[in-house]
């Protein structure tokens, strides 16, 4: 027999615990020895080199001295925004990398997403095809490109020789068409994003295409009112992601510029990311101190982009589950 | 009462406020480069105490006074180099490990152009190779790198048997007795060789061994034998212009004493040079930096696709190898100068914080001398020490060893020193840049402003490393 209380739905009133059992203490310990390993690592492999990482930020450490290094405050921060003309260079050449290759790469990966979507005989193959350039190594497509964007041996030349072109561009050695040199080779691996698209495409439920087309709407307002829309927080994560790889990209370009003109960054510093003008001050020269100092501000400008793409998600990311 | 509560807010606006306090009080803007860059100047106490100059090495010292082979317990040798000739190494290793059966040689071979870099990593992380190729002199000026000089008597070598060119490598300014790094296994020299076959074919004269060529008559010759095609893959260049070659003497851009470069990196004599080499890439009767970053020189001249080509010497065999007839001659000069050949050697080292170092220092005793003999027999080089070279009758009989005898006689002559500059120094590669990509054709300018801009570079520079350590 249950009580009038139960019967309407109102949940039974449970005893609040007063003293932990032994056994749940125990659990609990248990569990903090678990995570102990996490804990251990995340001490000793991120806290502490974090801090450490701003301690030398704030020295004029080198990698060759004499001497210990010396506690100069902010010096380096000071140095970096009213004198070091290459800070702002390899600043605005990562953004405009950003600028250009993210919508660039996001509508390719799209467009090739859509194709992909189609029913056809033999679309796996495509697909296998399409995404091979996203799991070779950087470095190796990068040594793949170089020689195909050689001025004078290069395939790339050879065709445009072929066709009638008179003066193909120096690509990577000429400083206008270094960052489109890059652009190119970029735009190689979009099958990468194809497919993230795609899986984001194969989600969307038929039933929202049957309504549409029941409601009048055509190829277009299909895919503005129904694929965009569903596809949003894939977009969104890729954005977020292509972000976040442009402000690191490092290995592909080391390799595009390293043994060329310039040495790393290329001609006239064309192809300075922030990344090669970071290793750069901190390994070749040996400025460890400052080269430490652009680390920091790298990573408060990726923090900082991340949290207004946070903000902006709220506006322009539609979630399925959500009223 | 009212009781005022400690808040978490409180806690850290105070703390924040502290922490800026005492970084605001650390802050003093420096000028000319980054904070650290004039660290040299500061008089803070070095603690390198363990690592200073020979005499106050004591450990090392000792060892040097009652000098033995090491002959501990089995150790790996951990050997750095970027890309050396691999018959020789091959060589040292089997004879090395055979005499000393508890040492081990482990080579590590990376890239040129990361070298320096890595070096500087391991030393950062106090975990340097137990023998390098010591090719940053600042590691010599900061007393990284073992001083050799108490060991050389004690091995029965002396710094005057070697090569003044590979002597360069292994002392800091000037020659002397004492501070020497390194030891090298072979004078390596840059020279021209040209292909008789392609100079008969355009009834050209040889370019004489007995003096160098100035950049006109070098551009001229260069010009007379070449065969031009639209086809790169069928065309024969007619020699070489890269874009370190023109200031290949460091007298001609840094002056005789290494410290001005206006009035030299803007001569006359070295605008013209610059003028009509880059022309001679231009009108692609000499191979630019996009086809040798492709096919190198060696191998343009083994397919005899270009008639002559500046190399190392250590190239010949293969040359030989490709049943080319050649001859040798030095590397051209601005107009002017005197003739020139830049000769130089690997120098081998350990660093005071090796792990190793006593197997290490073995090692080193063996590249100075039992590894001059062999080097001698198994690449084309000359050892570094004359007076094995000269025991050995080197190039005695063959008409190519010869005439690179001849050729380092007449032209070798030592390097000016240079330190290290920082970013923003003369590049080359970018004034190559812009008169073989850009579409500029007179160095007149681009040198003039790049004199200008590298003076107070330069100046630095120097400034930086006479403070840097010893000296």
């Amino acid at each position: 027999m249950s009580i009038p209380s139960q019967r309407l739905g109102r949940p039974p009133e449970v005893p609040a615990p007063t003293s932990r059992s032994r056994a749940a203490a125990k659990e609990e310990r248990v569990a903090y020895l678990f995570l102990l390993p996490w804990f251990a690592g995340l001490f000793f492999f991120l806290a502490i080199p974090l801090v450490y990482s701003l301690y030398i930020s704030m020295t004029d450490k080198r990698l060759i001295s004499r001497g210990r290094e010396n506690f100069i405050g902010l010096d380096n921060y000071v140095y970096m925004f009213t004198q070091d003309g290459f800070f702002y260079h390899s600043l605005y050449i990562t953004m405009k990398w950003i600028v250009l290759s993210t919508p660039l790469f996001l509508t390719g990966g799209l467009l090739i997403s859509l194709l992909l979507n189609q029913k056809y005989f033999g679309m796996n193959v495509f697909r296998t095809i399409l995404y091979i350039p996203a799991v070779v190594s950087g470095v190796a497509v990068a040594v793949l490109w170089l020689q195909l964007l050689n001025p004078e041996l290069g395939a790339v030349n050879y065709v445009l020789t072929t066709l009638g072109v008179d003066n193909p561009p120096y690509w990577l050695e000429d400083p206008k068409w270094a960052m489109p040199a890059v652009v190119l080779m970029g735009l190689w691996g979009v099958g990468g994003t194809a497919i993230i698209y795609l899986a984001g495409l194969q989600n969307i439920p038929p039933h929202l295409y049957e309504a549409a087309t029941i409601d009048g709407a055509g190829a277009w307002g299909k895919f503005r009112c129904v694929t965009l829309p569903m596809l949003s927080p894939t977009i969104f994560f890729l954005v977020l992601n292509a972000v976040i790889d442009a402000l690191l990209i490092f290995g592909p370009l080391f390799v595009l510029t390293a043994g060329g003109t310039g040495g790393v960054g290329g001609p006239d510093n064309s192809l300075l990311f922030y990344m090669l003008y970071l290793y750069r001050v901190a390994f070749v020269q040996g400025f460890m101190g400052y080269g430490t100092a652009l680390a920091w501000i790298l990573t408060i400008i990726g923090v900082l982009m991340v949290f207004v793409m946070m903000k902006l998600e709220r506006r322009f990311v539609f979630y399925e589950s959500e009223d | 009462m009212k009781k005022h509560r400690f808040s978490r807010g409180h806690f850290l606006r105070i703390s924040a406020m502290t922490a800026g306090g005492a970084l605001l009080a650390g802050c003093s803007l420096e000028e000319g480069g980054p904070p650290g860059a004039n660290q040299g100047d500061d008089e803070a106490a070095p603690d390198f105490s363990k690592i200073q100059a020979s005499g106050q090495n004591q450990e090392l010292e000792k060892l040097a006074e009652n000098w033995k082979p090491y002959d501990g317990p089995p150790v790996e040798l951990s050997i750095w180099m970027y890309p050396q000739d691999e018959g020789s190494l091959k060589a040292y290793k089997k004879a090395f490990e055979k005499k000393h059966s508890n040492i081990k040689l482990k080579y590590v071979t990376y890239p040129e152009e990361n070298y320096i870099t890595k070096i500087n990593v391991a030393l950062q992380a106090h975990n340097p190779p137990d023998v390098a190729i010591i090719e940053e002199i600042a590691w010599m000026k900061a007393g990284l790198v073992a001083d050799l000089a108490p060991f050389y008597g004690a091995w029965g070598i002396s710094i005057e048997d070697f090569a003044p060119g590979g002597v360069d490598r292994i002392t800091l300014e000037e020659v002397s007795n004492k501070n020497i790094f390194g030891v090298g296994d072979f004078l390596a020299g840059n020279i021209i060789v040209y292909n008789k076959d392609l100079f008969d074919q355009a009834g050209a004269e040889y370019p004489p061994a007995d003096r160098s060529l100035e950049w006109p008559e070098y551009a001229e010759l260069v010009r007379q034998v070449a065969q031009p095609d639209s086809d790169p893959t069928r065309r024969v260049y007619g020699g070489s212009a890269p874009d370190f070659g023109f200031g290949l003497w460091e007298r001609w851009i840094y002056g005789p004493d290494g410290r001005q470069t206006i009035g030299y990196m803007d001569s006359s004599e070295h605008v013209e040079a610059w003028n009509l080499g880059t022309a001679l890439v231009r009108d692609k009767v000499a191979p630019s930096s996009q086809v040798t970053a492709t096919v190198t020189e060696p191998d343009l001249f083994t397919q005899k696709r270009i008639a002559m080509t500046w190399t190392d010497f250590t190239f010949v065999q293969d040359y030989r190898a490709a049943g080319i007839d050649f001859g040798l001659a030095p590397w051209q000069v601005i107009r002017g100068s005197d003739s020139f050949v830049d000769t130089w050697t690997a120098a081998w080292g350990t660093f005071v914080e090796s792990k190793h170092l006593h197997a290490a220092l073995t090692f080193l005793q063996f590249l100075g001398t039992a590894a001059q003999r062999i080097r001698a027999q198994v690449s084309a080089d000359p050892p570094l020490s004359l007076k094995v070279a000269n025991e050995i009758t080197w190039g005695a009989g063959d008409p190519i060893k010869e005439q690179y005898l001849q050729v380092l006689e007449v032209a070798a002559k030592p390097q000016v020193f240079v330190p290290p500059q920082p970013e923003g120094a003369y590049e080359p590669a970018e004034v190559y840049n812009k008169m073989t990509v850009q579409g500029q054709t007179d160095a007149g300018p681009i040198l003039k402003a790049e004199a200008k801009r590298t003076q107070p570079i330069l100046d630095r520079a120097w400034k930086d490393w006479e403070a840097l350590g010893r000296g």
